[in-house]
């Protein structure tokens, strides 16, 4: 048989196999991209209306003049870039601890997962409790150590607020780049290891010149997903401080939702929307092309 | 310890219905996204067809796609189809956070099997979906329980969708019951402290008992 011809017999299967999901992903996720690109045209401002005007890209050029969206943008930035090195840094040093053989190393292995798997929201609300101005953990801790005099407002400033938000994101997914890490890391062998060490390498060598060059695949795949992620994070910000205080942790995310459901500004918001998977679209391709150089420097 | 004793109407009473609505919700999508996902990932894993490659990345995309892009057209149509503050819009939501995942982590779980079994039994004259049921579904029953369990835990903390499209205790979820919880103007510890503490016992016994499951379907839904 040829290829061609068994191309031809298993495409009705492989349709009616993949029927099920693509009705869901086109129902679901297609249908409305392409609604709300045809709705960043219009001039939708009220749920109730039928029919709105078209208005072209003049959405996208409002976007793209207002120095309150760059804000937003630049906030954007901060914050992934900021959770990304944290999640990265931090889960980086909780794999290697995690790949040492120690004794009761399953109990701290169950601990990241735990800690992986507490909900977002109820992680979030924790947070809001420990960094409550009058009542919190971290002002009561502090003081009672002497570290601190008076109790502090840990979000009271945008900006501070911003990195504080960006911490609990990082606190929230170090687990997950942990696990992942972790993964990778237990197939390199350990005689790479023992030869490095043969050889007169110390630990901290032996980490950046095996374990981290090892690991790159694995880290540029963290890149991805994170900051695909970090673009998304809505519920911590809702929860923590509802993108105060003064907008300082109005991210891309939570400015799209304020736009479409708190101005009823539904044209404004896809349009914002759009912009969000331009950037996002973007980022991916330029960290695929990393990898792919990455990887091909590997094999 | 109010949360467990008092009557229904009161704030107590609200989170019970909205633990059972997350279990609901969480389990319905699961089962649509594990049935559509094997077969879709059957299909990915074992047939050549042609837009394969393009099928492939209209999945990714899907991944890629923010909520927030996707969350306007799907508020007005359930405006339109008078499905807001449903469980059944909030699952038919869910599932398209789901299936592509399940299908992902699955495809790669299917394309690691032996393809030797299946033929075999398709020797014996087992047709391609007798051979996916019988043959392969035993032997990927580990990666089948990955799936799920990361799925169910995807839509058991899902927050955004599920704040837009609920608004009352027939329909409102465990992560916006407790989101309320934190008001603007209130701030209840012990509601707070109990709420939170029901929520997370899924999660986290499902961390504990699967633990393998759960490390394996992770690294393995984002390396392949």
């Amino acid at each position: 048989m040829t290829a061609q011809g068994r191309n031809e017999r298993q495409w009705p299967l492989a349709l009616a196999l993949l029927a099920p999901s693509l009705i869901v992903v086109l129902g679901v996720v297609l249908y409305p991209m392409g609604r709300t690109l045809v709705l960043s045209f219009l001039d939708a401002t009220s749920a109730l209306q039928d029919a709105f005007d078209f208005v072209g890209l003049d959405n996208y050029t409002e976007l793209l003049s207002d120095s309150g969206f760059w804000a937003t943008v630049r906030r954007t930035a901060v914050f992934t870039v900021f959770s990304t090195v944290v999640e990265l840094g931090v889960g980086m040093l909780l794999a290697q601890f995690l790949n040492q053989r120690i004794r009761g190393q399953w109990f701290f292995r169950s601990l990241v997962v735990l800690a992986w798997a507490l909900p977002t929201i109820v992680g979030a609300n924790m947070w809001r409790w420990i960094l409550h101005p009058e009542y919190g953990a971290l002002n009561g801790l502090l003081t009672q150590a002497g570290l601190l005099d008076t109790y502090q407002d840990w979000i009271g400033g945008p900006q501070q607020a911003l990195f504080v938000v960006a911490l609990v994101d990082a606190w929230k997914t170090t687990p997950l780049v942990a696990i992942l890490l972790l993964a990778s890391m237990q197939t390199i062998g350990d005689d790479v290891y023992e030869a490095a060490a043969m050889d007169g390498a110390g630990p901290v060598r032996r980490f950046l010149s095996i374990t981290v060059p090892m690991l790159k695949p694995a880290i540029a795949i963290v890149l991805v997903l994170r900051t695909i992620e970090a673009f998304k994070v809505f519920d911590i910000i809702y929860i923590i401080t509802r993108g105060g205080p003064d907008s300082g942790t109005t991210t891309m995310a939570f400015y799209t939702y304020l736009q479409a459901f708190s101005n009823q500004q539904f044209s404004i918001g896809s349009a914002a929307a759009y912009l969000t998977v331009l950037f996002i679209f973007v980022l991916s391709l330029v960290y695929l092309r990393m990898l792919r150089t990455e990887t091909k420097g590997l094999v | 310890m109010a949360i467990f004793t008092e009557a229904t109407g009161g704030v107590a009473g609200d989170f019970r219905a909205a633990l059972v609505n997350s279990l609901l919700v969480a389990a319905c999508s699961v089962a649509v996204s594990l049935v559509t996902g094997v077969l879709g990932a059957y299909a990915f894993a074992r047939l050549r067809f042609r837009g394969r490659g393009f099928v492939l990345f209209l999945f990714m995309l899907t991944y890629m796609m923010p909520p927030l892009a996707l969350v306007v057209p799907l508020y007005l149509a359930g405006a339109a189809l008078d499905l807001l503050d449903t469980r059944t819009a909030l699952t038919v939501v869910y599932c398209s956070l789901t299936t592509p995942f399940v299908l992902w982590l699955l495809s790669g779980y299917f394309r690691a099997l032996p393809a030797e079994l299946e033929e075999a039994a398709r020797i014996d004259g087992c047709t391609r979906v007798g051979a996916l049921v019988r043959i392969v579904l035993p032997v990927a029953r580990p990666g089948l329980i990955s799936a799920g369990l990361l799925a169910f835990l995807m839509a058991w903390d899902e927050f955004f969708y599920a704040l837009v499209f609920t608004s009352s205790p027939a329909s409102k979820t465990v992560p916006v019951a407790l989101a309320e919880f934190t008001g603007r103007y209130s701030l209840d510890f012990g509601q707070m402290a109990a709420g939170g503490l029901l929520a997370a016992v899924p999660p986290v016994l499902i961390a504990l008992f699967f633990q393998k499951h759960i490390t394996r379907g992770l690294a393995a839904g984002a390396v392949k």
